[in-house]
């Protein structure tokens, strides 16, 4: 049989036969064999050669990408390394928050190394001010040491409670809210708990827990799909090889038209359940309650702007209470942009001249990544922020230490305690120094009868020349920070400064926010950033040259 | 080359070899530069898209070289930010336009419509050779732009970014769409010219090869999809260039309104690369299981509905841009709908193969890969049919998944399970069937290594179009570029042993895989007139007997009339 | 020169002549096929066309006052003496078509699509003349613009975008009729019966009809009442 001879005649136009369908050109009875194509010869060392080759090259990119990673090699294209935001407080927040304010405390309690070889070490606050306070500048042998204490927003809503001082609730249904949140969270609970922790992202909003469950469901029907096709694909494939003894009778007709219209019942009725299922959950939370938080939000290449209605202005960063409703409302200043909370399932677009709205439910406090996932030019990646979901007390006195400024002055504010500026000039420090509150374009008596009037050069050089002009009444215990600001961090301290004001500064008390929408007018008339067309200033009014003249 | 002793079409291809009554091969009809450019045999037209195809193909394929190594760490230490956008966008492009939708129908189908339904040529065969000239001449124009500085715009020209914040060379860009645009739309109306005029006497629509069928719903497409893609192109070329305002926002125009133009198109032509594949994989499947297709009627009534349906379906692109909730609602229901068709493709293939005499040859591995490529691909659609979800995974790598697992995991194994199967009629030359298979498995094993780690990625909040990452993604972009490497590898394979076997391989003989088409009815190659006379089909296609079939291991190998060289 | 009688191999072009048919039926299958082929286009076009007045009924929508505000500022005039002329342009390429199936009307024919390929450079001309005029008025879009409202110069991007395009196809048109012109004038066998005068003028028929819609669009908006 294996050497047949090539059979001419077939190549020979015939007449139809008996089942032949096709006339005319040379033929045999179609779906006979015929001899024809080389024996496939199955030889090993090709396939043992392209393997190890794979591996070779697989092996020797892998190195090559390791070397190239660890070693700091320098291109003219790189950028440095992007700093982002270690994901504190999301997998378990009540441990994380109490390592975290245990390691803050050691930190501000205790004594340790900052550089062993210098001599420089770290002492408890206390000590520290207390030692300033009695000897002044000469209480530090070595250069001050600026805290290295993570930004405000990171703490992801630590407690900031401080005994005997008792905070009032902020006016949202919590109630309601959180037990609405408990039951749905007890849904996304059992998911983390079904699924690794590396294979779900943190569930942190109502919208989270129903997203993750059709998701779940959905994963659930695909797989059993999957494994039906694939099972039967490889059952028949075992079962009916070529050559296998098993039996191969005609299927009747009637058969086929019925299993056709079984399965395509079916599948049809499978798609529409979840179909209704997606589409019930979507429509039943498509309006956002009537008491949500409003926050406006403005895309701009590369940036996020957020205003809420209470006032709150950030940049690239949003706050919100935990267990309250927040409404958005987007637009964008140029191309489309697309806020996306892959810890709240949330994303929409935000159009240019357009206002776009959605909502969500935070049910757990931390700290989440905020992307931009609609492509928008050159730093689409990096347009990156942070929402920051907090304890409603903590909510309320982060609102309340906003100061009705620009978002320069946020910044400034921020430097303000993180640089340690506030340990002396905040109202209330032990430390004898001027406060800041209302200096803002007054006139100040220096010592040696000098009077200098506060601008920006007045401040650029008391934090950087300290000792040149001292307020009349204080001591010249200020470190120098020269070297340790930059430019803009001064700019920055510069506007907080100003927006403390040229009055005594009020100091809105923590109470209650203003979480409500029931602000005046529609949508675009509340603020001001919504307006098509208005400038939306992201840089503070003049606040004159910081750089001296 | 065989030598060219013949002049009449009915002389003999090789004397020597065969003794028998053969006209001289398509190949042999000249072998100058210039017999190739002026043809308008539709065989070798077909020839001159598959270079054209495979030469975007790499070049498509050497940005998303670089676009995996890039993603390889969290930093941008290979390309920068703008480099980045250039290259994904470049991917984007070239696959699209000038891989994915002329691959299939181009080459294939121009091959292989005429003869499978037994015509000499297309209907109109100098506007076949013009649309073969758009389509290089708009790949060469969109070449120009990527040497001009590159488009950083993405493949989907979102306005207002391509109309007046890109500073690329975005115009030149998209004329070069444009133009391969006019390509389609003639390729389109000559297919549906030729299926309608010029079906051999007995080939009855019901008697159509299914791989036919899926080139005529595929030129609907074409000719209802691509003139509307063309429009959208000239608003943005107007708008850019010209300075009319057409989508701009400060003067009340609506960058929407561009997304749903655009979309109306590129739903579409999604199966526009889908449908061909499709076709492919019923042919193949039902020749190597040795058994007609099941359920042929259902076959073709669920190509036309996915054309039909596919046409309603753009907007589920959208669900994120702010749309009336009702629209979302319909568009989100249409896309359920639109799958069940599909599904009831995959539960027809899978019963074909039920009591068959299953062969494993190549072409047959590369379509159970599909098979299992396309379920996954066609489920993870429902998920982004359903709203909620795709409003956490629109534009993360879990769309990108979704999108290669249907378009290079199902469409790219079709096209080379196509060109496996068919390379003995196109070339009357064997390939080695030994590396043929090892490629096939390679392409699957390293397909799933490069993105099923995307679906993960992707749900975990990883968006696209990023050159830096939080670097919490590493892990699974690392998974995803490693297998980036396999899978490069595994299709330059084919590039060497087919190129290898043009020059060493087997004489094909006429039917090597003992199929039932009627282009397996004459010479492999086949001739310039197609068939000696006129063939009649007096049958139902796939006439396919799993009790008869011999192994085909057991048979001899043979030389043949005919070859490329 | 008179009465030449229809030449089928003169006309007859692959794959179409090798389907073993007597000469006749051939040369009337390739009719049929060419026919086809352009009624398929025409659908590509219609849906080319559909896009643009999607864009135009989306925005018009959005902005109708500004639209209307517009389109009182186009040359009613000047389009509507265009109208005119393209219609009767429909005309002369109906009776050129009908004529060109009878080999003793060859001149006829000639004569036909001379007027046609003529109405369509009269057509041209007019629309030149319009767009001198809104030049002047600076009703092109951009920092001159005439009108205050924003909006109102989306609708002039239509205007010149649109009449822009249909210029072109009409353009085309006209090298399609003066390359028959050529042909019959020089190969007087290779007119009469050629498929190729039939899809010529159905084109025709279509950009006519295009027009049909821009007139209303882009002049009559407005201007009722």
């Amino acid at each position: 049989m294996s050497d047949r001879a090539p059979d001419q005649a077939r190549d020979r136009p015939a007449p139809p036969a008996e089942g032949q369908l096709h006339t005319g050109v040379h033929d045999d009875v179609v779906g006979h064999a015929r001899p024809g194509t080389e024996a496939p010869v199955l030889a090993l060392r090709p396939v043992l050669l392209t393997g190890l080759f794979i591996v070779v090259f697989v092996g020797a990119t892998l190195a090559g990408l390791r070397v190239y990673y660890t070693r700091t090699v320098s291109l003219p294209l790189m950028r440095p390394p992007r700093d982002v935001p270690e994901p504190r407080l999301q997998r378990a927040p009540a441990r994380d928050l109490d390592a975290f304010l245990r390691e803050q405390k050691a930190r501000l309690t205790g004594y340790a190394w900052v550089d062993r070889e210098k001599g420089i070490a770290r002492m408890p606050i206390d000590a520290a001010m207390a030692r300033l306070a009695a000897q002044g500048d000469a209480g530090f042998a070595a250069p001050l040491q600026p805290e290295q204490v993570p930004p405000l927003g990171s703490r992801g809503g630590a407690p900031a409670r401080q005994p005997g001082r008792r905070l009032e609730r902020p006016a949202v249904p919590r109630r309601a809210a959180r037990q609405r949140a408990a039951r749905r969270l007890r849904g996304g609970s059992l998911m983390e708990s079904l699924l690794p922790a590396w294979l779900m992202p943190v569930a942190a909003s109502v919208q989270a827990a129903k997203v993750d469950r059709i998701f779940i469901g959905l994963t659930i029907i695909s797989a059993l799909i999957v494994l039906l096709v694939v099972g039967l694909v490889v059952t028949f494939s075992i079962r009916y090889r070529r050559g296998s003894k098993a039996d191969r009778g005609p299927l009747p007709e009637v058969v086929s038209r019925e299993f056709e219209i079984g399965w395509t019942a079916a599948t049809l009725f499978v798609f529409v359940f979840i179909f209704w299922w997606a589409a019930s959950a979507e429509i039943t939370a498509f309006s956002p309650p009537k008491d949500a938080l409003e926050v406006h939000i403005v895309g701009k290449q590369w940036m996020w702007k957020a205003q809420s209605s209470n006032g709150a202005r950030e940049i690239n960063e949003l706050h919100v209470p935990v267990n309250a409703p927040v409404r958005l409302v987007l637009t964008s200043q140029d191309v489309i942009h697309a806020f996306y909370i892959p810890a709240l399932r949330l994303k929409r677009d935000a159009v240019p001249d357009q206002t776009t709205e959605t909502w969500f439910q935070a049910t757990k406090t931390g700290t989440f990544q905020l992307m931009c996932t609609e492509y928008c030019g050159t730093d689409h990646a990096r347009m990156l922020g942070r929402v920051i979901v907090m304890e409603p007390q903590d909510y309320a006195s982060w609102l309340a230490a906003q100061p009705e400024g620009d978002d320069l002055a946020h910044q400034g504010e921020r430097l303000f305690s993180a640089r340690g500026c506030s340990g002396c000039h905040a109202p209330g420090s032990s430390v004898h120094a001027p406060s800041l509150a209302g200096i803002w374009g007054q006139a100040v008596q220096l010592d040696g009868d000098k009077r200098a009037t506060v601008d920006a050069a007045y401040i650029r050089d008391s934090i950087l020349q300290p000792a040149r002009d001292i307020v009349a009444g204080y001591a010249p215990i200020m470190p120098s920070y020269a070297g340790l600001l930059s430019d803009g961090e001064i700019q920055e301290l510069t506007a907080y400064i100003r927006s403390l004001g040229a009055g005594p500064r009020v100091i809105r008390t923590p109470g209650v926010p203003p979480l409500s929408s029931r602000v005046p007018g529609n949508a675009t008339e509340r603020s001001p950033a919504m307006v098509p067309g208005a400038p939306v200033s992201d840089t503070p009014a003049p606040a004159g040259p910081a750089v001296r003249p | 080359m065989s030598s060219r002793v013949a002049q009449s079409p009915l002389s003999l291809a090789d004397p020597d070899e065969l003794a028998l009554g053969l006209p001289e091969s398509y190949l042999a009809a000249g072998s100058t530069l210039g017999s190739w450019l002026t043809t308008t045999d539709h065989k070798r037209i077909a020839i001159l898209y598959a270079l054209s195809v495979t030469l975007f193909f790499f070049i498509g394929g050497a940005a998303a070289t670089m676009v995996r190594l890039e993603l390889f760490t969290p930093q941008a230490d290979l390309v920068g930010a703008d480099t980045y956008n250039k290259l994904f966008t470049l991917h984007g492009v070239i696959m699209v336009w000038f891989f994915l939708i002329p691959s299939i129908p181009t080459t294939f189908g121009n091959f292989l419509l005429p003869l499978m339904i037994g015509a000499r040529d297309l209907a109109f065969p100098k506007l076949n050779l013009v649309s073969w000239y758009l389509n290089v001449i708009g790949g060469l124009i969109t070449a120009t732009a990527v040497l001009a500085g590159g488009i950083d715009t993405g493949w989907t020209f979102y306005v207002p970014y391509s109309t007046t914040f890109s500073n690329t060379a975005v115009t030149v860009g998209v004329l070069g769409v444009f133009v391969s645009g006019f390509s389609t739309i003639a390729t389109g109306v000559n297919f549906i010219a030729t299926t309608h005029l010029l079906r051999a006497p007995g080939m009855t629509w019901f008697r159509l090869p299914l791989f036919v069928w899926a080139m005529y719903t595929t030129s609907l497409i074409f000719v209802l999809a691509t003139p509307v893609l063309a429009l959208t192109i000239l608003l943005v070329v107007a708008e850019r260039s010209l300075g009319l305002p057409i989508f701009d926002p400060a003067k009340g125009g609506d960058p929407i309104l561009f997304q749903h133009l655009f979309w109306f198109y590129s739903h579409p032509a999604v199966y526009i690369m889908l449908l061909p594949g499709m076709g492919i994989v019923s042919e193949v499947i039902t020749c190597f299981a040795r058994r007609r297709i099941f359920g042929y009627e259902f076959m073709v009534y669920a190509l036309v509905a996915i054309a039909v349906i596919g046409f309603f379906t753009w907007g589920h692109h959208m669900f994120t841009s702010g749309m009336s909730p009702y629209a979302a609602l319909i568009f989100s229901f249409l896309s359920f709908v639109v799958a069940v068709p599909s599904a009831i493709k995959v539960f027809n293939w899978t019963a074909t193969l039920y009591r068959g005499q299953i062969g494993f040859e190549s072409p047959m591995l590369y379509v159970l890969g599909y098979i299992g490529l396309f379920t996954v691909g066609g489920l993870t659609g429902l998920f982004l049919a359903s709203i909620p979800i795709d409003v956490h995974v629109q534009d993360t790598y879990f769309v990108v998944a979704h999108f290669h697992y249907i378009m290079v995991g199902a469409t790219v194994s079709a096209y080379f399970a196509g060109l496996h199967f068919w390379w003995p009629k196109f070339t009357g030359r064997m390939y080695p069937e030994t590396w043929a298979k090892f490629a096939a498995v390679l392409m699957f094993f390293g397909f799933n290594l490069t993105f099923f780690p995307q679906f993960i990625a992707g749900y975990l909040g990883m968006p696209r179009r990023y050159h830096v990452y939080p670097p919490e993604f590493q892990v699974w972009n690392v998974l995803s570029s490693s297998g980036a490497a396999v899978l490069a590898a595994a299709y330059l394979m084919p590039l060497g042993y087919l190129t290898w076997s043009l020059f060493f391989g087997a004489r094909a003989v006429n039917d090597p895989w003992n199929a039932a088409g009627l282009e397996w009815r004459t010479t492999s190659p086949p001739p310039r007139d197609n068939f000696v006379g006129r063939p009649a089909v007096l049958g139902k296609p796939y006439n396919y007997h799993p009790e008869g079939a011999v192994p085909l291991r057991d048979q001899p190998r043979i030389p043949s009339q005919g070859s490329l060289t | 020169m008179s009465d030449p009688a229809i030449a089928p191999d003169a006309l007859l072009r692959e794959p179409w002549e090798g389907l073993k048919l007597p000469e006749d039926a051939a040369l009337s299958a390739q009719r049929f096929g060419a026919t086809f082929g352009i009624w398929i286009f025409i659908a590509s076009e219609v849906l080319f066309f559909g896009a643009l007045f999607l864009f135009y009924a989306a925005v018009r929508l959005e902005h109708a006052e500004a639209f209307a505000r517009a389109a009182r500022e186009t040359n009613i005039v000047y389009g509507t003496l265009n109208t005119a002329i393209l219609l009767t342009s429909g005309l002369t390429a109906a009776v050129a078509s009908r004529a060109s199936e009878h080999a003793p009307l060859r001149r006829l024919t000639l004569w036909c699509l001379a007027a046609t390929a003529f109405l369509g450079l009269a057509f041209l001309i007019v629309k030149g003349l319009e767009y001198r005029e809104d030049i002047a008025e600076h009703l092109v879009p951009g920092a001159a613009f005439k009108l205050p409202e924003p909006a109102t110069q989306l609708f002039f991007g239509f205007y010149w975008l649109s009449t822009g395009i249909h210029g072109l196809h009409l353009m085309i048109g006209i090298g399609l009729v003066a390359r028959l012109i050529w042909i019959g004038w020089r190969d007087p066998a290779r007119l009469p019966g050629n498929p190729q005068v039939e899809v010529a003028m159905l084109y025709w028929g279509f950009v006519d009809m295009v027009w049909l819609f821009l007139y209303p669009a882009l002049y009559l908006v407005g201007r009722a009442g």
